[in-house]
């Protein structure tokens, strides 16, 4: 069972700062679990099953901190059923990966912010081998960019990575991880991206 | 700075106002160049999420290992609460090894060379497969570690020192060095890597800790204090390892 109560692991995650990472082990720790569960019922390896959770919560984290998790059921509830979907999703693997292949877009993607007609306009923009370019262009961007970006994806804020990385406010980091979108999409060039 | 990209990310940080969100979702259907940076930002958003998730995989597998030998018997216990009773006697059996590894903690003191031994087996005896990078980089990581499974560790040796002169995987690399040197007993180097390793900007840096668990099992003079002082870092800075070097602080 995890150390903290639900409404302390939200908080916790909601919180930010350093502790977050206290509460993302706890998070794991708590429906841990869940990967024999898996194994036994869906009959996969325990390695997959080991996956299909590291996949649920870092769903999880990505819920309560973007605010998409509503608090309508309890978390162990919420980890069940995100897992027993990812088991699912596991052993239809060529059904899952044919959807991707169709859409060209991953499921859990930024596109789906926009309202239908702009996001189909979109959606036939982005070539379908996106990914492959992308992970190598980040590679090459360097690490303090590479840092920025990512801790704003995973939802600290500019004020908070300002004090993570010795910025002298939030406003540079603003600045600064623009900048490094910026550099990141000169080196996308169009034809690495666009159809 | 490019002020499109500016204006893009202020409608995906939801910094616009109604009216201006309808014009820039408009202007995704009419203007075809607009349509193209759209696409583009979020290609580069959704690719750095998936790094990010690459990143917690990595840190969850090392969870993983850490948990499944306890936490697993423990958490399936939880979950069949209807049981609890039935299972009385496994319970008790339980609950006297529980007062006995209690005594084994409290009353016998272990040696910080036991501690660092029986970590490093469970830890260091693999090194698990590495995720993202540079598709050259990558493949030569994974000859390392293959190398280093096979407990070829001279070979282990020499790929991640290549790797961790100057590639994309150096974080990893200097990582795996200063594992290898550990479990070869050139604590030295290892520490010194592991020093390296702790001056990087990562977002999981595991160096400091490592760097306790040498001193610990190397034990030359001042190496017990220089490890309490690496691990009480370690627990004020919440780094990688502050679990295991909170209970450590506890023993030593």
């Amino acid at each position: 069972m995890a150390l903290h109560s639900d409404t302390e692991i939200i908080e916790g995650l909601k919180g930010g700062g350093s502790q977050r990472r206290i509460f993302e082990r706890d998070l794991y720790q708590g429906y841990f679990y869940l990967i024999s569960h898996g194994v036994k019922k869906y009959n996969i390896t325990a390695e997959d099953a080991a996956s299909a959770y590291s996949d649920t919560i870092i769903s999880i984290i990505d819920h309560i901190v973007a605010n998409r998790f509503e608090g309508r059921s309890a978390l162990k509830s919420y980890a069940y059923q995100i897992f027993s979907n990812k088991c699912v999703d596991l052993l239809r693997k060529d059904t899952t990966n044919k959807r991707k292949a169709d859409h060209g877009t991953a499921l859990d993607s930024l596109v789906f912010e926009l309202p239908d007609k702009a996001r189909n306009a979109i959606q036939q923009i982005i070539a379908k081998d996106e990914w492959r370019y992308m992970m190598q262009k980040l590679q090459e961007l360097g690490e303090k960019c590479k840092q920025v970006l990512l801790f704003f994806e995973d939802g600290y804020s500019d004020k908070e990575i300002a004090g993570f990385m010795e910025y002298n406010s939030a406003e540079v980091v603003k600045t600064s991880r623009l900048r490094c979108l910026d550099k990141l999409r000169k080196m996308m060039g169009t034809n690495d991206i666009v159809k | 700075m490019n002020d499109l990209m500016s204006y893009i990310a202020s409608y995906f940080e939801g910094s616009l106002k109604l009216e201006e969100r309808a014009l820039f979702e408009e202007r995704c259907v009419s203007d075809p160049e607009f349509a193209k940076e759209v696409a583009a930002y979020i290609v580069m958003r959704d690719s750095l999420k998936q790094a990010l998730a690459g990143q917690k995989r990595t840190e969850f597998a090392g969870l993983y290992e850490e948990t499944k030998g306890s936490e697993q018997e423990k958490n399936a216990e939880g979950s069949r609460p209807y049981y609890l009773f039935k299972n009385f006697a496994w319970y008790a059996a339980a609950a006297c090894i529980g007062l006995i590894a209690t005594w084994l903690i409290f009353f016998r003191s272990p040696e910080p060379e036991d501690l660092a031994q029986e970590y490093a087996a469970a830890s260091f005896s693999t090194l698990s497969t590495t995720m993202g990078g540079v598709a050259a980089d990558k493949e030569d990581m994974q000859q390392g570690i293959a190398a280093f499974n096979a407990k070829q560790y001279k070979k282990a040796l020499q790929v991640f020192q290549t790797l961790s002169a100057d590639s994309a995987a150096r974080p990893e690399a200097v990582k795996n060095l200063g594992i290898t040197y550990l479990v070869t007993g050139d604590y030295s180097n290892a520490i010194i890597q592991f020093d390296v390793l702790a001056k990087m900007n990562l977002y999981i840096n595991p160096g400091l800790f490592y760097k306790a668990v040498v001193l610990m099992k190397r034990g030359q003079d001042g190496d017990r204090v220089m490890a309490k002082k690496c691990l009480k870092q370690v627990v004020d800075r919440d780094l990688s390892g502050s679990r295991e070097a909170k209970i450590w602080l506890e023993k030593l």
